[in-house]
């Protein structure tokens, strides 16, 4: 009985973080529209900075000094929130959301390794709340006493942001920028103040959220991801946009993990995903959000119509798959593995394009599936002593058969709250191969996936992989072209339409997440064979940005893209991780730049360019 | 007289308390077009949704053929045999006008899931049969994407038909378009139903349109059907034009103008 | 007071409005006309900067107001209805006004009257009763009417009023005209965009008419009334 009110109350004082940064996320996305990634960046900032200042202030006045410190760490994050607004939100309030969510996973990169820069890699412990130090004993079992002000400061500051929003003129504009931002402005309202007012308010709140876990936890460089992750499920559970819903989702799961550990420690995060889709099944808007009414009237473009390339295409299609099986000619064993990870990940990102692109779903957890296909080869052959070939025909299974289970979700939401819910379930994916260690190996991976005898020279297994990967992109390809393809992007360009004509839209989509799961699956046994290992981070977020990001550079409507995408920028990181520590600083500015400037790839705009070139000469 | 297509039978809809349909009973024959109309917020839209299967009334059904669609979900109630277009235009916007066909005749045909072939190659020529049907033959090759706004509303038509509908839902078919459009575009709807003994359910504001076009006209005020008949009776039943039609003219109200204008809606 | 020179806008590489010129002079109710997509709804946002100007002018008391933020240009005094209302849903009749609140903009003219709560709800005596209730559970002809009172709260001295009537049962309609009627008697100044010329020509003064982005015929009222060939021409009436 103590044990669960001991839980009980643990899982409430974790809960306030968690709701604080939920909640941020929540008023970020309710006016601006953007989801900001980098919201557990601003919460890790929040701990950090509130370790440096209590680390100054203490000495100087004591307890006062680490009470002082939280606030003033919240207030710096806010700022930092509010610069983050003017120098890259604000540009990016017209794009596609793929793009917000890109860009501010760049600044989460950049956030990462300045926060390297500054604390360095090791945790770091905070000093114990002073006051609130103790523990007291509460029906026989001892409670932290710092725990119960964080149990208190949620309601409270769930009270003050209703008070903000429901009695003050400037809440009022807050909601009705939210509810139509051009509107708002029309009748006189300043929206670029409103929103960096509204950005620093939310920023305020992550820093808070982070600050006030000092006494709780070593500040890392894990933090931003951890949190995030959670905090999207937190907002998709609670309903986006709503601060209510946040409290409610977030005590939820707060509660959810406190218990989870005492009844599956191994996987508790399992516990999570059920109620999730519980949730999302009976209230895809979430508890307390609201359906999401038809989008105001879009100025983006109309999505260009598609053609096969003709013969010429096909014949540079075969001319180069030619020359590229010409390669072990002239390379060695090194280039032909950067060589073949090349193609691998080409896969993957036409895996990834067939969905975004062609069926319209952003897909921020497409590692997952990847990830399945490598760990189902790699447990088949270490655990099974299957052989590769087999291995190799498990891998699609294993991606096909998670995303027809994870899809199922997924496609009952639309545009960026999708995009969360594809990211959610690979985190979940991502922490049962980190936490299931017997099947796993956890952390350490599984090593020794070697390839067949007749594939085992990197030349062999180099024509293996160009044999494989130009068979799945044609097919991939040819279904773009097919029907099947067709339907997926009726749904794409008018769900309504696609249904009054009779296709049902939500499954069109959920075969072609399945596909797409299929192919990255395929990729993934290619991927523990290349490799000869596989470990948890092949299905972290990072890979799956990787996946968008070769998408975005070769452009997301260029069937083509993902495979030029998937050269320039794997080629790229490789160069860039053997000369510097700091690569991180150097992507995630690119990936910006990327976002703001260039939108339409390296391939789209050199097709605009030509299109345009010939247009003037026609 | 045969059977009517659509049977629409004492349907109630109730929303939080408020009612917003009550003991709604109609039916619209083969070649018939019936005009539903009405105040805002009297219950045409939701009518309408109710009898294209996005709602599911509380009481009473909708029958076609005599055989119950009530609360079908879109796409199975076309696969019955029911097109339809929208208040605002929807088309695929990335494919070309032909294709928007083919991707509605694939559809029927049930291949949807097939891989392999190429879209494009399959049906072009029944495909092109709907487009001269509602005159659009030669935008065939333009991307859906860059038409006039009147073109889309005929290439919508043109979808609608391509599974052999027994009725034709238009919601407020006219809306956004030119006087001059808007005639013709009725004319051609009206041609087309009576050629192929198509039964069309539309709403509607023009009253030019309705009393212009519609063999019979439904009027809807707070949620009862308060008139049905044809043009002329209903345009002039006086309850008619209390609730909808007002006076006719806009100019002569000077003598008036103090009156509380906005009390009545 | 609204005067707008050589206007020429784009959505995306595509022209909509080439070199538009157009006059709405103090006291007096301007009807843009022409068929849809001419371009009535495009000069509207242009002229509240909702939409990049790429050239001409657009001058508003003497003063230029081309490429200003919508803020600005509403804050000097010129109030804008938007065609589809776009009251915002989830929020009290009341709260809609609110965010519709300005203060008199400073030396403003005695020419319009200041507004408040209170004369809003004499003026649409029902709104005063839906004060509490969420705008979205309004209906049509209450959400424009709500639309109107909104932005008549900023105190406008110009009133851009986009389709007042498009899509709206006849009896509001009547009522929309009667209350523009009344608004110009207090002495505001609107320019309306309409393609139905019975309701134009029960409210305004003068009309100018556009075809494909160009102005065809600029006017009174009586003129296009009388110019059988025009009307068949730009408005197929």
């Amino acid at each position: 009985m103590s044990l669960v009110v001991v839980q009980f109350l643990t899982g409430l004082a974790s809960a306030s973080s968690l709701f604080l940064v939920a909640c941020g996320l929540s008023i970020i996305f309710g006016v601006t529209r953007i989801v900001n990634f980098a919201h557990g960046s601003l919460y890790m900032l929040g701990i950090y900075v509130a370790y440096s200042t209590a680390e100054r202030l203490m000495p100087l006045l004591g307890g006062a000094g680490f009470w002082l410190a939280l606030p003033a760490a919240a207030l710096l994050v806010g700022l930092i929130g509010a610069a983050m607004e003017v120098t890259v939100l604000r540009r990016l309030y017209r794009s596609h959301e793929l793009f917000q969510l890109l860009a501010t996973f760049g600044v989460v990169l950049i956030v990462d390794d300045i926060a390297l820069a500054i604390w360095g890699p090791a945790d770091l412990l905070g000093p114990r709340a002073p006051g609130f130090d103790g523990s007291i004993a509460i029906l026989g079992s001892k409670i932290p006493e710092y725990d119960l002000v964080l149990i208190v400061l949620g309601p409270l500051v769930l009270g003050l942001l209703w008070l903000l929003f429901r009695r003050t003129r400037w809440g009022t504009l807050v909601r009705a920028a939210t509810q139509d931002r051009e509107m708002a402005g029309a009748l006189g309202v300043d929206q670029k103040k409103l929103f960096t007012a509204v950005v620093f308010l939310g920023a305020f709140l992550a820093g808070l959220g982070g600050a006030m876990q000092l006494p709780r936890e070593a500040a890392n460089l894990g933090m931003d991801l951890n949190i995030i992750a959670e905090a999207f499920v937190v907002t998709v559970v609670g309903g986006m946009g709503s601060i209510g819903g946040a409290f409610l989702a977030a005590l939820l799961v707060a509660e959810l993990n406190a218990f989870g550990i005492l009844v599956f420690p191994e996987i508790s995060i399992v516990l999570l995903f059920l109620v999730m889709a519980v949730v999302l099944v009976l209230r895809p808007q979430g508890l307390l959000g609201k359906a999401e009414q038809a989008q105001h009237a879009t100025h983006g473009e109309a999505e260009p119509t598609l053609a096969p390339g003709g013969r010429a295409m096909t014949a540079a299609g075969l001319l180069l798959v030619a020359a590229l099986a010409a390669l072990p000619t002239l390379a060695g064993g090194y280039l032909l593995g950067v060589a073949s990870e090349i193609l691998i990940l080409a896969l993957f990102a036409a895996s990834l394009q067939f969905i975004m692109g062609v069926g319209g779903m952003i897909s921020f957890g497409h590692a997952a599936y990847l990830g399945l296909g490598a760990y189902a080869a790699a447990i088949l052959t270490r655990e099974l002593g299957a052989p590769m070939e087999g291995a190799l025909l498990a891998a699609p299974l294993a991606g096909g058969l998670g995303a027809l289970a994870f899809g199922w979700f997924c496609v009952r939401l639309s545009g960026v709250y999708l995009a969360m819910l594809t990211l959610a379930f690979a985190q979940i994916a991502w922490s049962v191969a980190f936490q299931w260690t017997e099947v796993t190996g956890g952390d350490n991976g599984i090593l020794g996936v070697w390839p067949s005898h007749w594939a085992d020279s990197a030349a062999r297994f180099y024509w293996l992989t160009l044999a494989l990967v130009a068979a799945a992109v044609a097919l991939l390809r040819r279904a773009v072209f097919a029907p099947f393809g067709y339907a997926l992007r009726a749904g794409r360009d008018s769900p309504r339409r696609a249904q009054a004509v009779g296709i049902a839209v939500r499954r069109q989509q959920w075969l072609g997440f399945t596909l797409a799961g299929v192919f990255a699956g395929l990729a993934g046994g290619l991927y523990a064979f290349l490799k000869g290992s596989v470990f948890p981070d092949v299905m972290a977020i990072p890979m799956s940005v990787d996946g968008l990001v070769m998408v975005l550079l070769g452009g997301v409507q260029t069937l083509a893209g993902p495979l030029v995408g998937a050269a320039v920028y794997d080629g790229l990181k490789a160069e860039l991780v053997t000369r510097t520590e700091f690569w991180r600083i150097i992507v995630g500015c690119v990936i910006v730049l990327l976002c703001v400037a260039f939108p339409r790839g390296l391939v789209g705009n050199l097709k605009a360019l030509w299109q345009s070139r010939r247009g003037v000469e026609g | 007289m045969t059977s009517p297509v659509l049977e629409v039978s004492r349907i109630r809809k109730v929303f939080g308390g408020v009612v917003a349909l009550e003991e709604v009973s109609f039916a619209v024959a083969a070649g018939e077009m019936v005009a539903l109309i009405g105040p805002n917020g009297a219950g045409k839209s939701t009518c309408f949704n109710v009898v294209n299967g996005q709602l599911r009334p509380d009481e009473g059904h909708v029958a076609l053929h005599g055989r119950a669609i009530t609360g079908l979900p879109a796409r199975k109630i076309w696969r019955l045999g029911v097109g339809r277009t929208f208040q605002v235009a929807a088309t695929f916007a990335s494919m070309t006008v032909m294709e928007n066909v083919q991707m509605a005749l694939l559809s029927r045909r049930r291949r949807l899931l097939s891989l392999w072939p190429r879209a494009t190659r399959l049906y072009r020529g029944e495909a092109l049969e709907l487009l001269e049907r509602v005159g659009a033959a030669d935008l065939a090759d333009r991307p859906c994407g860059q038409l006039a706004y009147g073109d889309v509303k005929r290439i919508e038509l043109a979808i609608a038909l391509a599974n052999e509908p027994a009725l034709l839902l238009m919601d407020e078919p006219t809306a956004g378009m030119a006087p001059g459009e808007r005639a013709e575009l009725m004319a051609l709807t009206a041609a087309i139903a009576r050629e192929g003994r198509i039964a069309v359910l539309f709403t509607e504001h023009d009253m030019d349109v309705v009393f212009g076009h519609a063999d019979r006209v439904l009027v809807l005020d707070r949620g009862h059907l308060i008139a049905a008949g044809e043009a002329d009776t209903v345009r002039n039943d006086p309850r008619v034009r209390e609730v909808y039609l007002g006076p006719e003219t806009l100019a002569a109200d000077e003598a008036e103008a103090d009156a509380p204008g906005w009390a009545a809606c | 007071m609204l005067s707008v020179s050589g206007l020429c806008v784009f959505y995306g590489r595509a022209q909509v409005l080439f070199d538009l010129n157009a006059e709405v002079p103090r006291g007096r109710v301007v009807a843009l006309m022409g068929r849809n997509g001419a371009g009535k709804s495009t000069t509207m946002k242009a002229i509240m900067g909702l939409l990049p100007v790429a050239a001409g002018r657009v001058a508003f008391e003497g003063r230029e107001i081309t490429g200003l933020d919508p803020y600005r240009i509403a804050r000097l005094g010129i109030g804008y209805v938007p065609e589809d209302r776009r009251v915002f849903p989830d929020m009290t009749v009341d709260e809609n006004l609110e965010v519709g609140r300005r203060p008199l903009p400073e030396g403003a003219g005695l020419d319009a009257p200041a507004w408040d709560r209170e004369a809003i709800y004499t003026l649409f005596p029902n709104l005063r009763e839906l004060r509490a209730r969420g705008a979205g559970q309004t209906s049509g002809g209450e959400q424009q009417m709500l639309a109107l009172a909104r932005t008549l709260m900023g105190n406008p001295r110009l009133l851009l009023l986009d389709e007042p009537s498009e899509g709206l049962a006849p009896v509001i309609v009547q009522q929309m005209a009667r209350a523009i009627q009344r608004l110009k008697r207090q002495g505001l100044t609107v320019l309306l965009s309409e393609q139905n010329l019975r309701f134009a020509h029960a409210v305004a003064d003068e009309a100018v008419v556009i075809e494909k982005g160009r102005v065809r015929f600029a006017g009174s009222i009586q003129e296009l009334e009388a110019d059988e060939t025009l009307k068949r021409a730009y408005l197929a009436v």
